[in-house]
């Protein structure tokens, strides 16, 4: 095919300094030629002469042989240029601007004096926007008011305006974001498939390698590489670019280059969105920083409530515990003291009678009603505080309790307390028969076992392990101690609650062969006497 | 991302109408306030002047207001077609001195016939924007110097076409009638609502037009509004100007319509037409706004520039004819003095820019009405001069400093 475009021995210079050296190339109607080279390699100036905005020093530009002079003659010639920049005028509206240059309507003969048909502009700049995919608020927006990136797209508008039949690209893209990038490129390809030359400048080998069919690239002003985009690979491409052929040299190089690109796009994108997350961060972050300081006071609170709470609660069951111990000594020295020596005084009593015979029975039944009496008093005080816990230790108190206990229920206890547990903090103490006393009391209530094993022993110097093993009917799978609590059992939410009190663990197994163990785990202070040993 | 859909007007609801005081205070905010500070100044000066002197806002001296403020309205024309390029052009005072000169030498000296001398002078001014024009735009030269050389040169050529006597006194009926004829009151009336009715349809018609394109529209009240204020301003006017003003009332009634006042009204509105709806108008916008974004549409500027620089000096050629026929004379200071000054505040206190790309034509009448009023007034009030051209100043510092502000605020919310 003919060409329709022919660059020939075009040279440039700005005073001494050289920009383009005797530069030649043809472009044919349908064909996408990639312009590139580093920065400053004379991609720009060469396509502001195709733009008519500079004129070569020798050489020219020329389409259907008639040669490029003057930005007025350009669109007539059909040439179309996107700058890398776009220059749009403030004031002007978008449909305006659109069409700035080449307006729709009136007579040709009297151009500058006839008045465009501005309802006929509006609907085919409509119909662009819409093309290419750009909202603008209003076509009588002015574009003074538009984003950078807008008003880019607003330029490539103004070629859509016009039919041309060579359009040159200047690196469009660096303002533009992924999506109109691809419009770009999906339109280079519509023009291509309508017969229309198309001159790409760009430094995006992805750009280029998608949509060319040529590549020139230019170094120092001069052209050193033109082959046929399918015929040639990014290394030489970029090795033309930067002058080095060695393998070496080039891999770096165009993967600093590639990367860059991708990096540039991302870094564009990036900034938009970081621009948007700040203005939404810095709203947000006041808001956010009060509900913190909001959050983190409310905890504080709240953990010094629980504090208190637990204090409270541990504060009130040892002074139960005292309570109950008082309660216990006052029975022991006063109650039955003093039906002991009533006791004596009926004795007494009996044999000092006259007749003895008449009062003897009655006297006899007295006696035996008060011996009753005092068994029943000293067992509540047994139950009240377990007599032995105080003088003999923990060990002695379970023992007592436990045979008692077996004898009442008739379930077998077997106990297996260590030897040399010794004697251990009060509270503890307390707690540990107290847990056995609730846990005995729940196998009798609900286990139905015919056997209780307890064990006592310590893991470390100090904690404790304590289980209660029964050979009952076991758990069922959904017991949870809330249900139990809200059922109205209470007896292992009351263990729960004193392990936690002695901040203790606590456990409950379904065994395999039936039944429960109840498993606590307790801390405690190394007991006196240990460490006595210990010395 | 949301498509420009032409077609469907629901979509859209951006282009709603918009009420007129959130309108107002919009366009505030943008710093987009149009004539509203000129407008205000104005009834304030009247205001004063009326308070100060009860002649002030008589028929009368409404009238004489008009016609003194026509030749410089006139040469203000051109003035702000060049300052919406962003040049300036200080040579229209001489230009018109000069124009006033040439038709009066050629009328009364060489006995040209009256419309072949009122065209050599306004072709005169023709000639000299086309050449300060082309030496503008061909070698680069600023606009400020070329005129400052003209406006010598041409002071010069002033004194040497009116020689030693240094006064022509204009006899001529023909050339003395441009501006002190008058327009009969049936025809003034017929002209005014002629005027207005025009107007009225061009508004709606826009409106319509923009409706059609879903394109944001002014409410109707806003429009009513517009329409209203100027058809009462025009039958005011008319009907003002109509009031016999001949002091003396037994003889001849003096009413209707001054003739340079209409030739200066035709000239607003051929060039407002122009400015708005012409490609040439776009383009001034356009090269004034962004040479580089005109030079890229394939506009030609060069172009451009000169015909703005001819037609500014042949408008100020037009203005020295009107004013050398109302004064029957032209003479060694014709165009010189404040006629310069004057025409160049009118442009920027009618709210046309110094930056280039913004204003309108009809500021050329708002700005001459501020200034022939405060000079009117001020005659009235028998100060002097020297007051005159302090007030005055001070009235064009505070315009300009509006639209220094104004930009500001624009570039600061990004408009």
């Amino acid at each position: 095919m003919e060409s329709l475009v022919r660059c020939l021995n075009v040279s440039k210079h700005f005073g001494t300094l050289p920009v383009l050296q005797d530069l030649s190339f043809d472009l044919r109607s349908g064909e996408v030629v990639g312009l590139t080279g580093l920065s400053g390699a004379g991609k720009s100036v060469l396509v502001r002469m195709f733009a008519g905005l500079e004129a070569p020093n020798s050489g020219a530009i020329s389409l259907d042989d008639t040669p490029v002079t003057s930005s007025g003659q350009v669109h007539a010639l059909g040439i179309a240029v996107i700058h890398q920049h776009p220059a749009l005028v403030e004031h002007l509206d978008v449909s305006e601007t659109i069409f700035l240059g080449h307006e729709v309507g009136g007579l040709r003969r009297l151009s500058w004096l006839n008045t465009p048909n501005q309802r006929a502009m509006d609907n085919s700049a409509s119909h662009i926007l819409a093309q290419l995919g750009v909202s603008v608020p209003s076509l009588r927006e002015r574009v003074g008011n538009l984003s950078g990136e807008d008003r880019q797209m607003l330029a490539i508008a103004q070629v859509l305006a016009r039919s041309p039949r060579l359009v040159v690209v200047d690196e469009p893209t660096t303002l533009l974001r992924y999506e109109y990038q691809q419009t770009l490129l999906e339109l280079i390809r519509t023009w291509q498939s309508q017969g229309v030359a198309v001159l790409f400048s760009s430094q995006n080998l992805d750009h280029l390698f998608a949509v060319t069919d040529r590549i020139l690239v230019l170094r120092h002003g001069r052209l050193v590489l033109a082959v046929d985009t399918d015929a040639t690979s990014r290394e030489s491409v970029v090795s033309a670019q930067i002058g080095a052929s060695d393998q070496q040299h080039l891999t770096p190089m165009i993967w600093a280059l590639d990367s860059y690109h991708r990096a540039r796009e991302q870094a564009e994108t990036l900034r938009q969105q970081r621009r948007v997350l700040e203005h939404d961060l810095a709203a947000q972050d006041t808001l956010n920083r009060q509900l913190i300081a909001q959050l983190a006071e409310q905890v504080t609170s709240l953990d010094r409530a629980n504090t208190a709470l637990q204090d409270a609660q541990r504060r009130l069951l040892s002074e139960r515990e005292q309570e109950r111990k008082a309660l216990a000594r006052e029975l022991h020295d006063q109650v039955i003291q003093d039906l002991v020596s009533l006791n004596y005084a009926i004795d007494e009593l009996r044999a000092d009678i006259a007749d003895p015979e008449d009062s003897h029975d009655t006297i006899i039944e007295l006696r035996d009603s008060i011996r009753g009496l005092v068994t029943a008093v000293r067992d509540i005080c047994g139950v009240l505080r377990p007599p032995t816990i105080d003088s003999l230790g923990v060990g002695a108190a379970i023992q007592s309790f436990s045979s008692e206990w077996s004898s009442r229920s008739g379930i077998a206890v077997s106990l297996e307390i260590e030897e040399s547990l010794g004697r251990l903090p009060d509270a503890i103490e307390i707690s540990i028969f107290r847990m056995i006393q609730e846990g005995l009391s729940n196998v009798r209530k609900h286990a139905q076992a015919s056997a209780v094993q307890i064990s006592l022993k310590s893991t470390s110097q100090r904690s404790l392990l304590l289980t209660i093993a029964d050979n009952g009917r076991g758990l069922t799978d959904d017991t949870n101690l809330a249900a139990l609590a809200a059922a109205g059992h209470y007896g292992l939410l009351g263990i729960s609650e004193r392990v936690a009190l002695v901040k203790g663990r606590f456990r409950l197994h379904q065994q395999t062969r039936g039944g429960v163990m109840l498993e606590v785990e307790i801390p405690h202070a190394r007991v006196e006497d240990d460490e006595d040993e210990f010395f | 991302m949301k498509q420009v859909t032409p077609h469907t007007r629901s979509d859209m609801p951006a282009v709603e109408k918009e009420a007129l005081w959130p309108s107002i205070v919009r366009r505030f905010q943008q710093g987009n306030v149009g004539p509203l500070p000129v407008l205000i100044g104005l009834a304030m000066i009247a205001l004063v002047f009326q308070i100060a002197n009860d002649k002030f806002l008589t028929p009368v001296n409404l009238t004489n207001l008009t016609v003194q403020i026509a030749s410089m309205g006139t040469i203000s024309v051109g003035i702000v077609l060049v300052l919406l390029l962003g040049e300036v052009d200080l040579s229209v005072g001489a230009v018109s001195g000069l124009a006033s000169a040439v038709m009066g030498v050629l009328s009364v000296k060489q006995g040209w016939p009256a419309g072949l001398a009122i065209l050599a002078g306004i072709a005169t001014g023709t000639l000299i924007g086309t050449l300060q024009g082309f030496w503008i735009a061909k070698f680069r030269v600023p606009s400020f110097v070329v005129s400052l050389a003209g406006l010598l040169a041409w002071q010069g050529a002033l004194l040497y076409v009116l020689g030693t006597t240094g006064t022509v006194n204009l006899t001529d009926k023909t050339i003395i009638g441009i501006a002190n004829s008058r327009v009969s009151i049936e025809a003034g009336f017929v002209i005014g609502i002629i005027a207005i009715v025009a107007y009225a349809a061009i508004l709606i018609a826009e409106q319509r037009g923009r409706q059609a394109m879903n394109l944001p529209v002014q409410s109707t009240v806003m429009l009513a509004w517009r329409i209203g204020l100027i058809a009462l301003v025009t039958v005011v006017t008319i009907g003002f100007m109509s009031i016999n003003r001949n002091p003396n009332v037994e003889a001849a009634a003096v009413r209707g319509i001054p003739s340079a006042v209409v030739i200066f009204i035709a000239v607003l509105i051929i060039f407002d037409f122009i400015t708005r709806r012409t490609r040439f108008g776009r383009y001034i916008y356009a090269v004034g706004g962004n040479v580089e974004a005109a030079r890229r549409a394939g506009i030609n500027v060069n172009g451009i520039r000169i015909a703005v620089f001819m037609l500014c000096s042949t408008l100020a050629a037009c203005g020295g004819v009107l004013a050398a026929s109302r004064l029957y004379a032209s003479n060694q200071a014709s165009g010189g003095g404040d006629t310069l000054l004057n025409a160049i505040a009118a442009a920027v206190i009618g709210g046309t820019s110094l930056f280039g790309g913004r204003g309108r034509v009809w500021s050329a009448l708002l700005g001459a009405l501020v200034i022939g009023a405060i000079a009117n007034g001020m005659d009235l009030l028998a100060m002097s001069s020297a007051i005159k051209f302090m007030v005055t100043g001070t009235v064009l510092l505070i315009a300009v400093t509006l639209d220094a502000s104004t930009r500001s605020r624009r570039e600061n919310t990004g408009r």
